[in-house]
């Protein structure tokens, strides 16, 4: 049996998260919308009407280049791809053909342990089609084109993608960096962030007959097409047959992918420039202006995270969090030390997790954070108290306001903890008779009860040196 | 001359949405020939040291601030030509 190895192309739709749409002024979020009501003469294409540029676009884009390590095209022009569909009003799409805005650009993904560039060979600007819905038995189907007109941004790598696992984590890292810039909401349930994979195998340095499979809208269905795919193909040459060029859907309950023939080929789209929209320049000043407003790229974050140890999936749960990202860069400027850093990353990854599950606007600030981890640090709370408060921190309380409200100083103070546990000895003759006869296993009982009569807010280890002291006097 | 053949007419119509009677696609099928005639006159032309141009206008980057601007024509106004409405949804022939 021959080595068959796969050789992956991605082509990523992502809508940008302007205010208006690409073409006209249509508010461009309508997630509470009912239908049909986020809509104008132009992105109708009501007879007479022109379209007109979003600025707003154009910068998400000149971003957009900076996160891909790609060039910002200095003239950059728009297109016209002719079909006629029920949900593209104007039977055109306008979209960017022969100078698009992004090129040549990588994106540096994490596979075994080592980065790998994937290669952006472009990225351009076109506008989304209205949605199409279709009632279950009817002979009808419905249009809502409160959609028609939302800017997108389809991403197109070279086909350097070689295992469905690359393919996965280049995925995850585009969909990173379009969050993190803020240029995409990447809601993906909501088609915010689609795309189409195109996938052949080969075993030999000619590269086979690709297939594509379309639109589809989570990794995980991403994972398991390719894998069908591949194993399809592999299993075609096997028995002696021809892959053949073709488009393929993926079906998720069945999990497989079929074949769907389209009715037009790349040629039919008779694309021409589009008369309509005068050609865009952009100089390097103005280019550098808008970059400069980036603060922080999720490569880098990445690469900080891989120093501090942390395994891809937590690597990933930060990196998916654009707003815990800045959490943890401004608490990572204030610990500075790696140690104290790596516990930033854990109360982010750990215990925040579990709080976003219920906490939809929480008010965590990395000074917080980095506060909350200097109090135990310095021994003022123990870190089990540390925990009991997060919460409060995470819904807006300052840490040390909160430590003085509740009186959770940890109590380090020799004399207030002799004290106490002269007290337990007293009370505890019989524990106190074990100790002394050889059973060490009683210590923590008596550490127990200190914990109990002061909340949990003793020392534990001055407990420790302490109990050990007392009881063999 | 750039003769096409009726197939080769028939699939311009179709992707044009134009219903073509076979009489009809003999008459546009000398009649594209002909216009395709005429561009190969023009492609002829001599054009070096000519700026390739889609654009007449001379202009460059109009463009529009990202500003949300609520069209003053009511919804149902911009609809009021659909043949069919259903549920504030534009009714369409099945097409899945």
């Amino acid at each position: 049996m021959s080595q068959y190895k796969p050789t992956i192309g991605i082509e990523i739709h992502a809508q940008l998260a302007t205010n208006s749409k690409m073409f006209c002024g249509c508010n461009n979020d309508s997630r509470d919308a009912l239908p049909n009501t986020n809509i104008c003469p132009v992105c109708l294409a009501l007879p007479g009407t022109l379209p007109v540029i979003n600025k707003g676009a154009i910068d998400m884009a000149i971003k957009l280049a900076k996160g891909f390590n790609a060039e910002v095209a200095r003239t950059t022009s728009f297109d016209r791809k002719n079909y006629f569909y029920p949900d593209s009003p104007k039977g055109y799409q306008i979209t960017q053909m022969d100078q698009p805005i992004i090129k040549n650009g990588y994106v540096e993904i994490l596979v075994g342990g080592e980065f790998k560039k994937i290669g952006i060979h472009h990225a351009h600007l076109e506008e989304d089609a209205g949605k199409l819905t279709h009632p279950d038995g009817a002979d009808y189907s419905l249009v809502d084109f409160n959609r028609a007109g939302t800017p997108l941004t389809e991403i197109v790598s070279e086909p350097d993608i070689k295992s469905t696992e690359q393919a996965k984590r280049y995925l995850q890292e585009v969909y990173n960096i379009v969050t993190s810039l803020g240029v995409c909401n990447g809601d993906m349930e909501h088609g915010n962030f689609k795309f189409d994979l195109n996938v052949s195998i080969s075993d030999s340095s000619t590269l086979g007959t690709r297939t594509e499979l379309k639109n589809l809208n989570s990794f995980r269905n991403a994972e398991r097409a390719l894998n069908y795919e591949i194993a399809r193909q592999i299993a075609v040459l096997e028995s002696g047959g021809v892959i053949e060029q073709e488009t393929r859907g993926w079906n998720d309950t069945k999990a497989v992918t079929f074949s769907q023939r389209s009715k037009e080929q790349a040629n039919d789209y008779r694309y021409f420039p589009e008369p309509d929209l005068p050609p865009i320049t952009l100089s390097q000043s103005y280019i550098d202006q808008v970059q400069s407003q980036i603060t922080v790229l999720p490569i880098d974050v990445r690469k900080d995270l891989v120093n501090l140890n942390l395994n891809a999936d937590e690597q990933d749960v930060l990196l998916a969090q654009p707003a815990t990202i800045a959490i943890f860069k401004d608490a990572e400027s204030a610990l500075k030390k790696p140690e104290l850093i790596k516990k930033a990353v854990n109360w982010l990854v750990g215990d925040y997790q579990s709080i976003l599950a219920t906490n939809k606007k929480p008010h965590l600030t990395g000074e917080r954070l980095a506060e909350l981890i200097e109090l135990v640090e310095s021994g003022v709370i123990s870190s089990k108290i540390a925990k009991s408060i997060f919460a409060d921190i995470v819904a807006g309380a300052k840490p040390s306001d909160i430590v003085a409200q509740k009186g959770l100083k940890q109590v380090s103070d020799d004399s207030e903890l002799e004290n106490i546990i002269k007290k337990i000895i007293l009370d505890n003759p019989k524990p106190v008779d074990d100790y002394r006869s050889g059973n060490a296993r009683v210590l923590g009982f008596f550490v127990g009860e200190v914990m109990k009569q002061t909340k949990g807010q003793a020392n534990p280890s001055k407990v420790n040196q302490l109990m050990i002291k007392l009881l063999k006097e | 001359m750039a003769k096409l053949s009726l197939d080769e007419i028939q699939k311009v119509a179709l992707l044009a949405r134009i219903e073509l009677s076979d009489d009809e696609l003999v008459v546009a099928s000398s009649e594209i020939s002909s216009i395709l005639d005429f561009v190969d006159t023009i492609q002829n032309t001599d054009t070096a040291g000519v700026e390739l141009t889609s654009q007449v206008t001379g202009l460059t980057d109009v463009w529009r601030e990202d500003l949300v601007e609520k069209c003053a024509i009511a919804p149902k106004l911009l609809l009021a030509s659909t043949p069919d409405m259903q549920d504030g949804y534009v009714k369409v022939k099945k097409v899945l």
